[in-house]
């Protein structure tokens, strides 16, 4: 019941969080599970948190595109990657 | 003299030469052995460049109709095996060889080297499935390392982007052929792997021939991938065979197109997993609450409490026994005691003195004193005794008085 439960959701990277409600419907889907009722609704709300976040991550993600290079004073700087800089 | 003479011109004398060139068959099928250098590809498709060893040169041309079957790009310092025919190019006055047919020289040692790497680096577990890291599902972030001008990398950014537009992406240029490739790409691997962000590393280059791939066939490269922590897809693209690389890899792509399809899912199937695990936590609650309320149902339907009245039947049937029996009980004993007081009454009734009478018998007493008189000691003649009977009683004078002993136990 500790497996990161704990931990702010807005904390949490996608990954993270699609982890994390994978693990809370497999323990409300457990058969065997000794939930009580307040623990089970407790899990679920968290679990409709989780999922609202994952989906914002997925809609507000904005993907970038960077290229490593070595600036001036010989040190590694990430800059956009421009397409069109690089033709074949 | 000087009016015989013939004077040429230049194309003259260059055809006349290059007749002769035709003609000579030994010119005609010519196998040489060189080393490719000024290698140019015209944008026609036709090949130029310069066959050298050590101690000549000669030019040479490919043209397209001979070169399109060739399975390998040429380049400089490539060891080759050329076949063709010397003729002159009658513009220039150059005579030049005629490339039909093109092979690598050489050969036969590089794969005979790459065959005893393999082999030793496979006894070392180099390629064993149980070293194979898993690919994340969600993938943040895909470094990609492989030559920022190449087809490879914009391949990869493409169909990356295509597929999930949330995915982020870092370059991490490097040569991918020549002599410092196997460097550069152990380099970035291991510089990859200092960085935190980084979830997928898909490491390779587009097709080419096994001197150009040879990067990926480096000891250094296999062993930069076997000891990277982040997972490593393999993207080489080459003809048939793998490249030591593709074997160290977590995951091996044919082709840089698709290792961004196997780096990151496609968007859509992510909403769509995301939407199944919605479903399962609304259907999980939900059967969760009606296996609840069933259960509810089905304690508040148990018989008990369906049918509380019952819950007492038991108890009152006990109270109605009880009853029951405490009266029984009372009856007996009344009856038990009404039996002992009749039996009481009729012994009393037999002590009765008036039953007594009844039978026959009187009392009698001392008229002076009012005593019963119970024996004849009490008696003395011309004294006067009341006899009592049952109704009514007569007074008389005792004239004489007779002992009888034997009447004794009477009184009793």
């Amino acid at each position: 019941m500790k497996t990161g439960a704990d931990k702010d959701i807005s904390s949490l990277n996608f990954e993270e969080a699609i982890a994390e409600l994978e693990e809370i419907i497999d323990k409300l889907e457990g058969r065997e599970s000794s939930l009580t009722l307040e623990e089970a609704v407790e899990l679920y709300k968290r679990g409709i948190l989780l999922s609202q976040h994952c989906k914002e991550k997925l809609e507000k993600a904005q993907q970038e595109i960077n290229i490593l290079i070595k600036n001036k004073d010989g040190e590694l700087e990430e800059i956009p990657f421009l397409e069109e800089q690089y033709g074949d | 003299m000087e009016m015989n003479r013939q004077i040429f011109t230049i194309e003259q004398v260059n055809n006349y030469v290059k007749s002769l060139m035709d003609k000579n068959p030994v010119l005609q099928n010519l196998w040489i052995r060189g080393e490719i250098s000024n290698f140019k590809l015209h944008s026609s498709g036709h090949m130029y460049f310069t066959l050298k060893d050590n101690q000549a040169r000669i030019k040479c041309v490919f043209f397209k109709n001979y070169a399109y079957s060739l399975n390998f790009v040429p380049t400089d310092g490539m060891s080759v095996i050329v076949r063709g025919n010397i003729s002159l190019y009658t513009r220039d006055g150059q005579y030049q060889l005629y490339v039909q047919h093109m092979e690598r020289d050489g050969i036969g040692e590089l794969y005979a080297a790459l065959e005893a790497l393999k082999e030793k680096l496979m006894k070392e577990g180099l390629f064993s499935q149980e070293h194979k890291k898993p690919l994340p599902a969600y993938p943040r972030k895909i470094g990609i390392i492989t030559s920022h001008t190449g087809a490879a990398v914009h391949d990869v950014i493409k169909v990356i982007s295509k597929r999930n537009p949330t995915v982020d992406i870092l370059v991490i240029p490097v040569a991918v052929q020549g002599e410092n490739a196997k460097d550069q790409i152990s380099a970035a691997i291991n510089y990859a792997n200092t960085r935190e962000d980084i979830d997928i590393l898909i490491v390779g280059r587009g097709g080419g021939s096994i001197e150009e791939l040879w990067a990926f066939n480096e000891e250094k490269v296999a062993r930069a991938i076997f000891g990277s922590r982040i997972p490593i897809i393999s993207a080489v693209g080459h003809e048939t065979d793998f490249t030591i690389a593709d074997l160290v890899a977590d995951v091996r792509a044919p082709t840089p197109s698709s290792a961004g399809e196997i780096a990151v899912a496609e968007i859509s199937s992510i909403h769509e997993a995301l939407e199944g695990l919605d479903r399962r936590l609304q259907d999980t609650m939900t059967n969760k609450l009606k296996e609840l309320s069933n259960y509810l149902d089905k304690l508040s339907n148990s018989y008990v409490l369906k049918y509380p009245e019952r819950l007492f039947a038991a108890y009152e049937q006990r109270l109605d026994y009880a009853t029951e029996k405490i009266i029984t009980n009372m009856d007996n004993f009344i009856s038990a005691k009404s039996d002992s007081f009749l039996r009481a009454v009729s012994y009393l009734e037999a002590l009765n003195p008036l039953s007594v009478m009844m039978r026959g018998f009187s009392i009698v007493t001392d008229m002076e004193k009012g005593n019963i008189i119970r024996s004849v000691d009490e008696l003395h003649e011309n004294m006067q005794v009341k006899i009592h009977l049952t109704d009514g009683n007569a007074t008389c004078n005792i004239t004489s008085k007779e002992k009888e002993p034997a009447n004794e136990n009477w009184s009793r």
